[in-house]
This record gives C-alpha cells, structure tokens and sequence, in this order.
C-alpha cells in the first residue's frame, strides 16, 4: 500500500498515520480518531470508519470492534439555523 | 494466594488517570492502568482542553498554577508534542456590574499571587476581540504563557508513552467492577474478564466513580454536570483569546447556558456551553439553540460558521473542590475525582501530588 | 405530540410502513431530506424483480410513485426536504430534530420508524481519492436523474447487482464497460443482470481486483491483478472508476438515539421480530436494518408499520398479528432463494432444442432464467397460463409449449429481458423476437447482425419488425429473420 494513501478525506489523514495508531495500541475507531482526527471533518467518518475498521480487523483478526459514534448534525448546518429554531415550531408544518 | 501483581492499579485512563500512572511509574513503581473502553473515552475525550487559572479562588488556583507551571515542563519531560497554544488568552467580558464586581475579586486574587491578570474596560474588551458586539461593561484577561490550551489525546498520549517506557502498563476494554477488600486491606481489583492484583488501587473513574465506591459505603459528593459544545468547521476566523461570558462566575446563576469560545489549533471554534443536570450523553435541541442564541448574540460573525459537529461531556464536579487522596479507612485505597471543568488544568498537579502522597517519595 | 407514528426516510421501507401505520388511523408524518418520495428507486430505471406484491415488472421509479400515491390516499403527511439530524428519547414521546429551510425544526411522536436506507461502502485502493473515481450510486444519480454520463469508458469495480445493473444503464447511456472486475469467481449479482451486460459484450474478470488507480490529474486507468496466478498483472486505460463494492446501513440516527448496535459483517442496529430496536418505541426498517433489497424493505416497513400501530391501539392486536406473521412468510421465501441453484446447462439445452421443434408450429416462448431467484413476472404475465413455477416464487420457470400461443406478453414482462419467442413456421429461416430497450432502435428492413451470449456478432438478421405498446412500458419487442442454425445461439442484436 502506498504511504499517503489517505484514509480520511476530510482531515487528510493517511493510512500509515492510522497504522501506526493501531500499532500503538488503539483499539477503536472512536480511539483511532482522537489521536488521528480521522473522522473529525465534515462528513465526521461516515466513510472513514468502515475503511478504519476494515484496517483494525486485518491488523487484529477477532478483534471485538465498536460502533463509531456518530454526533448530531451529522451533515454541516450553518450555526443560523439553530437560532431559529423554536420549542413554539412544533406543530407548525413546513412552509 | 495474593501474590501481588503490580505495585498500583489505576481505575480509568482519562487525563487524571492517565497523569496518576505516569507519576507512580515515575517512582519506579509497577503501574497497571485499566479502562473499560480505551484511553480519553470519557469526559478528557468531550471537552476543550483549556489550560486556565482565571475565575478559580483560594487552594484551587493554587493547585492550577501549579498544575499548569508543571505542563510547561511536561512537553520536554513526555518527549511529545502536546499541541499547546502558548498564544492562549483567557478573556472574560461581563455586563453587569454586579459581574464587574466579581471579575474584579477574581483579578485580585490572581493578583496577590502575582499572575498576569488585569481588569480591563468594556473598550479595551472590544479591542482585544474585535468580532465582540454588545454592551460589554468591563473584562477580565489574562495572558498566556501559562494558560492557553492543551490538546488532551496529546497529553494523555504522551503520558501513556512514558508510563509504557517505564514499565508500567495499559489495558484496554478492561472494566473494573469491584474493589477487592480483605480484612480493610485492598488486594486487587475484579474486573469484567477476571482479577488484578495489587496492594494499592488508584480510582480515577471521573463522574461515574459512585459505581466502585458506593459499594464500599463511601460517598463522592460528585454531581455531573453535563456540558454541550458545537463544533465548527475549520474556520477563516482568527480568535485573538478563549472568551468567557461572565455569567457563569454568578453564584445564584440561573441560565443554564454562558458563551464560552476556544479555537483549536486546527482552525475549528468550539462554541459552549451548558451545565445541565442530567447523566445522559443526548444532546438537548432547547440547549443547542440557546448556545447558538447566545453565541450570536454576542459574536454575529459566527452565523455563517458551520457547525460539523454537536457533542455532550459529563463533568465530574464536586462541591468542595476536587478529591485527590487516601480514602479514609481503606487501606491501599486512593482516588482522584470531582475535577469539574478542570480535569485537564489540574492533571499534572493531580499526578504529582498523588504519586507523592502514596509513594512517599518525590 | 404531534403525530402518532413518524417516519425517517420516504423510499420502499418507510413508504410502506407510513400506509400501514396511517391506514390503521395513526396520525402519520413522514419525513425525508429529499423533494420526491421514493428514496433510491427514482432512479432505479429497469423493471423490478420479484413478485406482485412488490409491484415487479414495474421500474423503479414507477413503484416510487406508486407507492407514495398509496400512502397519501391513506392520509399520510409527506415532510420534505427535512433532514433529521437528532433524536431524543424521553419517556412518553420521541422527540426530532430536524432541517427545513435552512432552519431548525422540532417535532415530537409517539413511535418512531428510522428507514434511512443505506450507505456505500469506500474501497481505499491506491488512487481512490482521484477525480473520476465515484461510487456506483452516485453515478447512477449523475446518469438517471441529472442525465448526465460522467465519462466515456468505465470500471467498474464490484459485480452484486449494483454494479450490474448500473454497467446495463452505462450501456444504454452510450458509455463503454472496459471491465466489471469481481474478486469472487463469479458475478455477485443475478445471473439475468450478468447475461445483459455480457451479451453486450461487457466483460466481467471474475477472479480479478483492482489494485490501483492510476492518474495525474484525474482517473487515466486502473492496475489490475487475477488473483490466482502471480506475476498477472496489467493495466486497463478507463477515465471513470465506478466503485461497487457493496452497501451498509445508514442508521446513525438511531444510534443517536442511543439504540444498540451488532456487528455481523458490518454494523446495524438490534432489533425484534417487530423490527422495533433496543429502545421502545423506536423501529428499523428496510436497508437502514440490514441492507438487503426492495422488497424486503417492503415487507420490513409494513412489519413496523403494523407493529407500531398496534402499540398505539390504532390496530387491534390480532389483527397486526396475522399481518406480521403473513410479511414474515415473504421474508423467508425473499430470503430463502439459493443463488446456485440454477438449471444445468445441459437441462437448459434440451429445453432450448425442444423449444425449436415446438416452435415449428408457431411461435413459442423460450425463457434463459438460469436462477432460482424469488420473481415471476412471466407466470403472472402470462394469459395463457402456459408459464409455472414450482414449489413457488423461487422455482424456474416452465413454459408449457402446448399451451403457449405465442403472444410474446412475457418477453416484455421479464425484468430480467432473459425471455424471447422463436418461429420456426418457415423452413428455411427462423423469426425471432426480443426484448429490446437502447438506441438506436432498429427499423423493418434493416439488416443488423445477431449477437451470441457474449456479444459477438455472429451473423446477419434481417429486421422484420418491432413492437411498443403501453403495456410493455418503453421495452420494445424487436422481431428479426435469421439463419435456422443460429436461431438457439443469437442472444442480442447490433448494427
């Protein structure tokens, strides 16, 4: 494999940077992000944690492996847009 | 039987535990850490590693000044880079004066320890962060050098090599269920996939500590306090200072949410924050609008910033402060808990202090 | 609380499950980030396999339609382009958030269905990150919604249908297949998908990987291996690379929700026999479940539906009963087809030769469906109900030469275009009839050459007509004259 073969697309972070994590003892996605920030960009590891996860079982085969977690809003929202929000929306339909 | 294993065994691997071990290891002691899921799963994984003194009193700041005199050594002692911003201003703005008044107390006692903190006016809080808008009354800075921020999975990363270098161990998806007692003596800890062994064990499970000590008799005191932060994407935006309302310093404060903004070195702007009273990880869609509410409020540049991600931290608070030693009546048996918002401030200090007061040494 | 029973995401799954749970008289909301209803069918432009029930032997788009007429006849209220991003659980309602118009909205329900479909998977392979390498889904919106063909010639990489059926479409389009590459040793799809393509002359290398992507700028080619020698390596020019290397479920908002996941090749959320998850009130269905097909999503959003439903009291108990117990009949048979287990070529021969002499009398229908897959368009197509499946959907179908009259309705109903009619009334030449759906269409008179199984020409055939009507939906049936001995080998035509 090629060393800057990128894994995630969003921080650019390279398969040898995510292999070294494994090397280094890390044992899940949500482990391999917090030292990588693999899984941190604006598609926070919807892609990344399924090739991640591909890497740790082939590096630890019967590896136990866990569920990324995946935070709201799950697709960038400009800030705004919370503001408006309101508890008083419910019930109003969509204009 | 009891043939010991390790010399110390440490219950959690967040920042305080994590600092624990590395200081015990330290003292040529043979150190297991274990966590239940992997190192900065918890609360040192969902905060802003913000390095500060400003706004703590009495023994507290004492315990951070030293705490954070204690980083500015550990990048060279750890041989690791701990993403620090040295840049890192502590800026708080009030506008009220009864906020004034406090900020003035909490100068003061920064002052009588001669840190570089100051009162400024409502002008010169505007100039120190020009993107501010409101009717700012007065502010409290200050500098960097000591304060500024850390980035956590660095620091514990960095902790965690020397721990290893020095003979001492991590295990991970290990999780502690019991502490072993014989005759008011600790011998080991069972966990979910069998015995460790040890005539000391060092509990540093943060706001979830009530589930080894409870069982024991003894009572925490913590209450968590959850906090919700909303994550932007890298932005073009220059933060100048971490920015604090002054809301939060109010003893009798009632909104749940103050303005609290921090940039990563990475570019991303961490807006918070909350203190809710609640144990579950969700994130509150009433809490996130008023964060975003307030943050507009008093930085309107923010509303085109997109926020890529919105996450829940538990903070392990304690009435008193935090709890860093012997618990009474158990021998062999330390904790290090209730660091609040401070967990990461307080690491090192929390390390150092422990590994002296259990090995005696140091 | 505004609606009974809410439901993430508008296609196969959570379109049923909306009409059951609004048919029982639950208040239903049924909210989806997109304009349309309809989820990945609208562009799904082939005619469906499967059954009745399902609405085979429509196209994609058309059960799209379909489906959402009859959850709106039954009253449910249709909130589009509003994308969910959180959920909250609390102890008598769920509560949902999400985006309408670049604002926060928030809304609250008794149950809560989340059929978000699916995801693709990446295939980090060397290159990956190039312009011009895309998923297969993504092309498929690029070609069947927005029209536009992204390149001129094509890798594929994966052969499930998937990647089949879009390599047909890239066909149809004008593209050019320089190869599907397959790991496995053969076609992941069904077999009629791999049939299409290849008479096309579209090679599958089975047994094949693609080890790289080579480009400066953007996709010039692939490096590709067979996997059973050494040393086998050579390169494939292509200025799209199409990765199909299969789905898994999109079900983040459940796990938001706090619903505990298994993994069982890949992640997805727990569930009952009533498809509710870990926490009550709280259902999956459709590929945001596991990631299977249409109309298994189907039968799943009807099962949480009804199950939903029923907890509320809109539909008594018993009754959800049998209608969970009767879609859980059609999930076994859906699910209990063995790929393999298709008639022996020697079988089919015999078939083919007497297909010949029957059609001495006039013409016959002769079906090429080699797979025990759950469809039988043809049977239910057929007026003389000469076609029959044993033991049941999942069987092959038999034609019943005596009583087929050769009225050829089957040929366009086969989603699978794996059925043509032979003629062989004249001595000398035989007529032959196909199913045909790309330009350009031959005209009568015209003299274009027939095509064996991999798309060789391998002689002249004289058109002698074709056919449209309504109900053939846009498949055209294309008559021709050919030689007598290459009646059985001719499989496709081209100019």
């Amino acid at each position: 494999m090629a060393d800057d073969n990128i894994i995630c697309r969003c921080e650019e972070v390279t398969e040898t940077e995510i292999l070294q994590a494994i090397k280094d003892g890390a044992v899940a996605f949500d482990e391999i992000k917090r030292l990588t920030r693999a899984g941190m960009g604006h598609c926070q590891g919807s892609t990344c944690s399924i090739l991640v996860d591909n890497l740790l079982r082939s590096a630890n085969p019967g590896i136990t492996l866990h569920k990324h977690t995946p935070r709201p809003p799950l697709q960038p929202v400009k800030l705004e847009a919370f503001v408006k929000s309101a508890s008083g929306s419910q019930g109003e339909a969509n204009e | 039987m009891n043939k010991h294993q390790y010399d110390y065994i440490v219950v959690g691997a967040g920042i305080i535990g994590c600092a624990v071990a590395y200081y015990l290891s330290k003292q040529s002691s043979k150190v297991l850490l274990i966590d239940k899921l992997f190192p900065a799963a918890g609360a040192s994984g969902a905060c802003n590693g913000g390095l500060s003194y400003l706004g703590k009193k009495g023994e507290l700041l004492d315990q951070a000044v030293e705490s954070l005199l204690l980083y500015k050594e550990l990048e060279k002692e750890l041989e690791t880079d701990l993403g620090k911003d040295q840049k890192g201003q502590i800026l708080f703005f009030s506008d009220t004066p009864e906020q004034g008044q406090l900020l003035e107390e909490i100068v003061n006692e920064c002052k009588s320890r001669t840190l570089d903190a100051k009162l400024i006016s409502g002008t010169k809080v505007m100039e120190s962060f020009p993107y501010l808008t409101g009717s700012i009354s007065a502010g409290a800075i200050a500098g960097g050098g000591l304060q500024g921020v850390v980035n956590p999975f660095k620091a514990i990363c960095g902790f965690l090599k020397k721990t290893k270098q020095n003979g001492g161990m991590l295990i991970r998806n290990e999780e502690a269920k019991e502490i072993l007692l014989q005759g008011g003596m600790v011998y080991g800890v069972r966990t979910n996939n069998g015995e460790f062994r040890a005539p000391a064990v060092v509990v540093c499970t943060g706001y979830e500590i009530d589930r080894l000590l409870k069982p024991l008799g003894l009572a925490s005191e913590i209450i968590a306090t959850k906090g919700t932060v909303l994550v932007t994407g890298k932005s073009k935006m220059k933060l100048k200072a971490n920015l604090l309302y002054a809301g939060f310093l109010e003893n009798n404060c009632h909104s749940k949410v103050n303005l609290a903004l921090e940039q990563t070195l990475d570019g991303n702007i961490l807006i918070g924050s909350s203190a809710e009273n609640s144990l579950g990880k969700e994130i509150d869609n009433q809490i996130t609008s008023q964060i975003a509410k307030t943050a507009l409020k008093s930085v309107p540049k923010l509303k085109n910033e997109h926020i890529i991600r919105i996450f829940s931290g538990i903070r392990p608070t304690r009435k008193g402060g935090p709890f860093i030693g012997k618990i009474p009546g158990i021998n062999g048996l330390a904790a290090a808990f209730g660091h609040g918002g401070m967990g990461i401030s307080l690491a090192p200090y929390t390390g150092k202090y422990l590994a002296q007061l259990l090995t005696g040494r140091g | 609380m505004e609606y009974d029973v809410l439901i993430i995401g508008a296609g196969p799954a959570g379109l049923t499950a909306a009409f059951e749970a609004s048919s029982a008289g639950a208040r239903t909301g049924l909210l989806d980030e997109n304009e349309h209803p309809g989820g990945q069918l609208p562009k799904q432009i082939h005619k469906f396999f499967g059954s009745k029930r399902h609405m085979a032997g429509m196209r994609g788009y058309e059960i799209a339609g379909k489906l959402a007429s009859k959850a709106f006849e039954a009253g449910v209220s249709f909130l589009p382009k509003s994308r969910v991003f959180n959920i909250t659980n609390h102890s008598s309602y769920k509560e949902v958030a999400y985006i309408y118009n670049n604002k926060v909205k928030v809304i609250r329900t008794k149950q809560l269905i989340i059929a978000t479909g699916a995801r693709e998977n990446p295939l980090a392979v060397p290159g990956w990150t190039l312009p011009g390498v895309v998923t297969i889904g993504a092309l498929q919106t690029m070609m069947n919604i927005y029209q536009v063909l992204p390149g001129n010639r094509f890798i594929i990489v994966g052969s499930g249908n998937a990647g089949l059926v879009v390599a047909h479409q890239i066909l149809l389009a004008g593209g050019q297949i320089a190869a599907v590459v397959e790991a496995q040793n053969q076609p992941g799809g069904f077999a009629v998908h791999a049939a299409k393509i290849a008479r096309l002359g579209a090679p599958v290398l089975t047994n094949h990987i693609v080890t790289s992507i080579k480009g400066s700028q953007k996709v010039q080619g692939v490096t590709i291996a067979h996997l059973n020698s050494q040393n086998n390596t050579f390169t494939m020019d292509a200025d799209i690379v199409a990765l199909a290397v299969g789905f898994h479920p999109a079900y983040e908002l459940a796990q938001i929700a706090g619903v505990k996941s298994i993994f069982n090749n890949h992640f997805m959320p727990c569930h009952n026999q009533n498809m509710e998850t870990s926490i009550e009130g709280i259902y999956c269905a459709g590929d945001s479940a596991c990631v299977e097909e249409a109309s298994i999503a189907m039968e799943e959003g009807r099962i949480a539906g009804a199950a939903s439903a029923a907890k509320l009291g809109c539909l008594n108990k018993t009754e959800a009963h049998v209608k969970i117990a009767q879609a859980h009949q059609y999930l076994n048979k859906l699910r209990g087809y063995n790929k393999l287990n298709g008639a022996a070529s020697s079988e089919q021969a015999a078939i083919e030769s007497k297909t010949l002499t029957a059609a001495v009398a006039g013409s016959k229908a002769l079906i090429r469906c080699s797979e025990k897959i759950p469809c039988n368009p043809c049977v239910s197509s057929c007026p003389a109900k000469a076609i029959s499946m044993k033991p049941d959907i999942t069987g092959l179908p038999q034609v019943d030469l005596a009583k087929c009259n050769g009225c050829k309705t089957c040929i366009a109903a086969c989603p699978g275009q794996a059925i043509i009619a032979i003629d062989a009334r004249d001595a000398n030449s035989c007529k032959i009839t196909i199913p045909y759906e790309r330009y350009p269409v031959p005209k009568p008179g015209e003299t274009w050459y027939g095509t064996d199984i991999h798309g060789n020409k391998i002689c002249k055939v004289q058109i002698l007509k074709t056919a449209s009507r309504m109900s053939f939906d846009k498949t055209i049936l294309v008559t021709f004259n050919t030689a007598r001995e290459f009646a059985l080998k001719i499989y496709d035509i081209t100019t």
